[in-house]
């Protein structure tokens, strides 16, 4: 074995010799309190702030879909207008 | 307990689903966060985010996947996640999309503190780590999870959806590949 496939078998044995740590017992304290955390959380949202929010979207996608149709509406008539113009121009 | 017990009892009590599934992955989740980032500070910020995300859609989880591919794949959108923003941050704020590839090379810009790698091993262990960055995305995460996880090649084609031969030829490819970048990298920088 050369000098340059020892230096690489020495390198991939360092993963044989990674150790495999415990979790440490602080962060698995938190990840056991997550379903606590998430519901106290969750409560402190005022029912009021998510009806509000839910409204605010409400308006919010009626007022896009208003404006959507009205610029349907006006892309259709210049449309009307311009293939009227260009079917006067290929007839001259 | 199966995959259909454990729905069951998600439906019954997902607070006790979620209890069983920390005893069952904490550690596990942990370790791999750990080789992805190899930063304690990080990999502990990064569990913390898996299992909200799995507490948040346990009851999305139908049974289609096994419920260790479907806890392994959580795990590594948000790794690349995590990997995403920390890169971001590093760029001052500014926003560019990531690659594959890239999700890999962003690691570098994490300080290298593994808690398993002895002190006399540090250097040797980062340049193991830089070349498995180097590698095709299937093929780091098949060597991670085979070589510094120490997951069986069942275990791996389970979280990965493939069959035994498959993940046998995809480490001989990994192997394979990482010989040669180990051998680039040293005609480089130790010859």
């Amino acid at each position: 074995m050369n000098e340059e496939q020892h230096w690489i078998t020495n390198i991939e044995a360092v993963a044989s010799r990674i150790e495999r740590p415990s979790i440490p017992a602080h962060v698995l304290e938190r990840i056991q309190a997550i379903p606590s955390t998430i519901r106290s959380s969750m409560d402190k949202v005022p029912a009021q702030t998510i009806w509000l929010a839910a409204a605010s979207i409400a308006a919010l996608i009626a007022m896009n879909i208003y404006f959507l149709s009205n610029a349907n509406s006006v892309d259709s008539s210049e449309n009307a207008i311009g293939e009227a113009y260009f079917s006067h121009v290929k007839q001259l | 307990m199966t995959d259909q017990e454990f729905i069951q009892l998600v439906r019954k009590d997902k607070d006790n689903a979620f209890a069983w599934l920390t005893d069952c992955y904490a550690q596990k989740i942990y370790g791999s966060c750990l080789s992805l980032l190899r930063n304690t500070a990080d990999a502990e910020d990064l569990v913390q985010e898996v299992f909200v995300a799995i507490y948040l859609s346990l009851d999305s989880f139908s049974g289609n996947s096994k419920l260790s591919t479907w806890i392994y794949a959580i795990t590594q959108n948000k790794g690349k996640e995590f990997l995403r923003s920390k890169t971001r941050l590093k760029r001052q704020g500014i926003h560019t999309s990531m690659d594959e590839k890239e999700v890999g090379k962003a690691v570098n810009t994490i300080n290298f503190n593994h808690p398993g790698v002895q002190l006399e091993d540090k250097e040797q262990a980062k340049i193991l780590f830089d070349a498995i960055d180097g590698l095709a995305e299937n093929q780091a995460r098949a060597y991670r999870l085979a070589k510094i996880e120490g997951y069986s090649y069942i275990e791996i084609g389970e979280m990965m959806e493939m069959s035994v031969s498959s993940v046998e030829s995809l480490l001989f490819r990994a192997n394979k590949r990482l010989r040669e970048l180990l051998s680039d990298y040293y005609k480089e920088n130790v010859r």
